[in-house]
C-alpha cells in the first residue's frame, strides 16, 4: 500500500514539475523595463508577443507609476490593459495591430 | 490496489478532456474535427505547444467551431507556403489579450497571412539564398505591419534592381536588408509610407551600401527623438539634402549611434518608459538606469534609456534617463 502511495505521489510530483517547466522558460539575461504612467488605474497588466499575450502581473512602483520587466533577446510587441482597456505607453515605435488600432514596439538593435 | 489507482488515473485525465469539451459548448464530434486538424498541424510540422496553446486560449475565449477550424486552416496555409506561422498565431493571442470579437481576430489572422505572403514574394524577386529571402520577406512584412504601403516596398525593389547592377551579391543582399529595415523604422516612428519609401530610394540612387544605410536608420531615429521634431519633418528634410546631391549623415556631423533603448517624449507629461536591464554578451547588451523613474521632473521626459553592454561587442553604455530634470534617454555608443 505504501508502495502504491508513493508511486502515485512520485507520478503527481512528476506532472507538476513538467507543468513548471513550461511556465517558465527564460529566454536569455537580457531584461527591459517597461514603465506606464496610469494616474487612477486600479487594475493593470501587461502583454506581450514575447509571452503570446498572456496578461503579465504589473508592479505600481509608485502612485500611477507602474511598472514590469521584461526578459526578451528579441523585438516585441506590446501593450497594457489598464481597467480592462488596452492602453499604450509613449512609445516611439508602434505599428498596426489590424485590429483598427495599434502596439507599441521594443526593438533590439544589433 | 495497484490497478484501482491506475484506472482512478485514466479517469481523472478523460474526465479533464471532456469537461474541456463541455466549456467548449461543442459536441464530441465538432471537438474531435479540431482535433483532427490540430493533429494534422501538427504532423506537417506547426510547433506543437504553440498549436496547443492557441487552441487552448480560443476554447477559453469561446470561439466558435467554425472560427477555430478556419483559423487552423489559415495558420496550416501560412505553414505550408513556407511563411512563418507564428505570427500568425501570435496574431490571435494579441487580439484574445485585446478582447477583439473572434470573427474579426480570424479577419486579422488572414491579413497577416496575406502580408506576408505579399512580403515573401517581393523578397523572392530580389533574389539571395533563403535565408536572406526570410530576412527580407520579414522584414518587408514588419514594414507592411507597422503601415506601410504595399506599393512602397515595391518601390524600394525596382531601386534596387537599377542599383543592383553596380553591387556584388554579398554587398547587395546586405543592402538590400538593411534598406527594408530603415524603410520599416522609419514608419514604425510615425514617418509616412511614401515618404520612407522616397527616402530609402534616395539613398540607394546615392550610391548607399549596407553600412551608410544601417547608420542612416539608426540616426534618423537618434535625430528624431533628440530633437523631438516630427518624424515626417525630419524625413522631409533629410530627402532635400539627398536632392541637393547632400547627405544626411555626413551633413548632421555627428557619428552614428546604436541604442537600445530610445528616448521618447512625454507629450501628456505622463511617465511611460522603456529602461534596459541586464544584457550581457549580446553584444548589444543593455544595463539602462534611467527610464522607471522618469516623468518626476521636467514635465516631458518619460522615457529613460540607457545601454550598456557589458559582454557585448556592439553594446552601448548609457545612462539615462528620465528621473527629473528633463533628462532624455542616454545614447550608447
Amino acid at each position: 500500500m505504501t508502495g502504491i502511495l508513493r508511486e502515485i505521489v512520485a507520478l503527481w510530483i512528476v506532472w507538476c514539475l513538467m507543468g513548471c517547466a513550461r511556465l517558465d522558460m527564460p529566454i536569455s539575461n537580457n531584461t527591459t523595463e517597461i514603465v506606464l504612467s496610469a494616474p487612477g488605474a486600479r487594475q493593470v497588466t501587461f502583454a506581450c508577443s514575447c509571452k503570446r499575450f498572456t496578461p503579465q502581473p504589473v508592479v505600481q512602483k509608485s502612485p500611477g507609476t507602474w511598472s514590469v520587466r521584461v526578459h526578451s533577446d528579441g523585438d516585441f510587441s506590446y501593450f497594457f490593459i489598464v481597467d480592462g482597456r488596452v492602453r499604450l505607453p509613449n512609445c516611439a515605435l508602434k505599428q498596426q495591430d489590424d485590429f483598427g488600432d495599434q502596439s507599441c514596439i521594443f526593438q533590439f538593435d544589433p | 490496489m495497484k490497478i484501482v489507482c491506475k484506472i482512478m488515473l485514466t479517469w481523472m485525465l478523460l474526465t479533464g478532456a471532456a469537461h474541456a469539451a463541455d466549456d467548449l459548448g461543442l459536441s464530441v464530434q465538432t471537438t474531435q474535427r479540431v482535433r483532427l486538424q490540430a493533429q494534422e498541424m501538427v504532423r506537417e510540422g506547426v510547433d506543437s505547444e504553440a498549436t496547443e496553446a492557441m487552441l487552448r486560449s480560443m476554447i477559453h475565449h469561446r470561439f466558435e467551431e467554425r472560427q477555430i477550424l478556419r483559423a487552423q486552416e489559415i495558420v496550416l496555409a501560412a505553414h505550408r507556403n513556407g511563411l512563418p506561422e507564428t505570427q500568425v498565431m501570435l496574431k490571435a493571442h494579441e487580439g484574445m489579450a485585446k478582447h477583439v470579437p473572434a470573427d474579426r481576430i480570424v479577419e486579422a489572422m488572414e491579413m497577416v497571412r496575406s502580408r506576408y505572403a505579399t512580403a515573401f514574394e517581393i523578397a523572392r524577386t530580389l533574389g539571395g539564398g533563403e535565408l536572406q529571402q526570410h530576412h527580407v520577406g520579414k522584414a518587408i512584412a514588419e514594414g507592411l505591419t507597422a503601415g506601410m504601403e504595399v506599393g512602397a516596398p515595391e518601390t524600394i525593389a525596382r531601386q534596387i534592381h537599377r542599383q543592383g547592377a553596380q553591387k556584388s551579391t554579398q554587398i547587395l543582399d546586405k543592402t538590400i536588408l538593411e534598406s527594408y529595415l530603415a524603410a520599416r523604422d522609419m514608419v514604425r516612428l510615425g514617418v509616412s509610407s511614401q515618404t520612407s519609401a522616397d527616402m530609402v530610394c534616395q539613398a540607394l540612387e546615392s550610391g548607399y551600401d549596407q553600412t551608410q544605410m544601417n547608420h542612416l536608420r539608426n540616426r534618423f531615429r537618434v535625430q528624431v527623438q533628440r530633437t523631438q521634431s516630427a518624424p515626417e519633418v525630419v524625413a522631409r528634410q533629410w530627402m532635400q539634402q539627398f536632392k541637393q546631391g547632400g547627405d544626411p549623415l555626413t551633413d548632421a556631423g555627428e557619428e552614428p549611434t546604436q541604442t537600445r533603448q530610445r528616448s521618447r517624449s512625454g507629450h501628456d507629461g505622463s511617465s511611460d518608459g522603456v529602461s534596459g536591464g541586464n544584457g550581457s554578451g549580446s553584444g548589444h547588451g543593455s544595463s539602462g538606469s534611467g527610464g522607471a523613474s522618469g516623468g518626476s521632473g521636467g514635465g516631458h521626459s518619460d522615457q529613460g534609456s540607457g545601454s550598456s553592454g557589458s559582454g557585448g561587442s556592439g553594446g552601448g553604455s548609457g545612462s539615462g534617463g528620465s528621473s527629473g530634470g528633463g533628462g532624455r534617454g542616454g545614447r550608447g555608443k
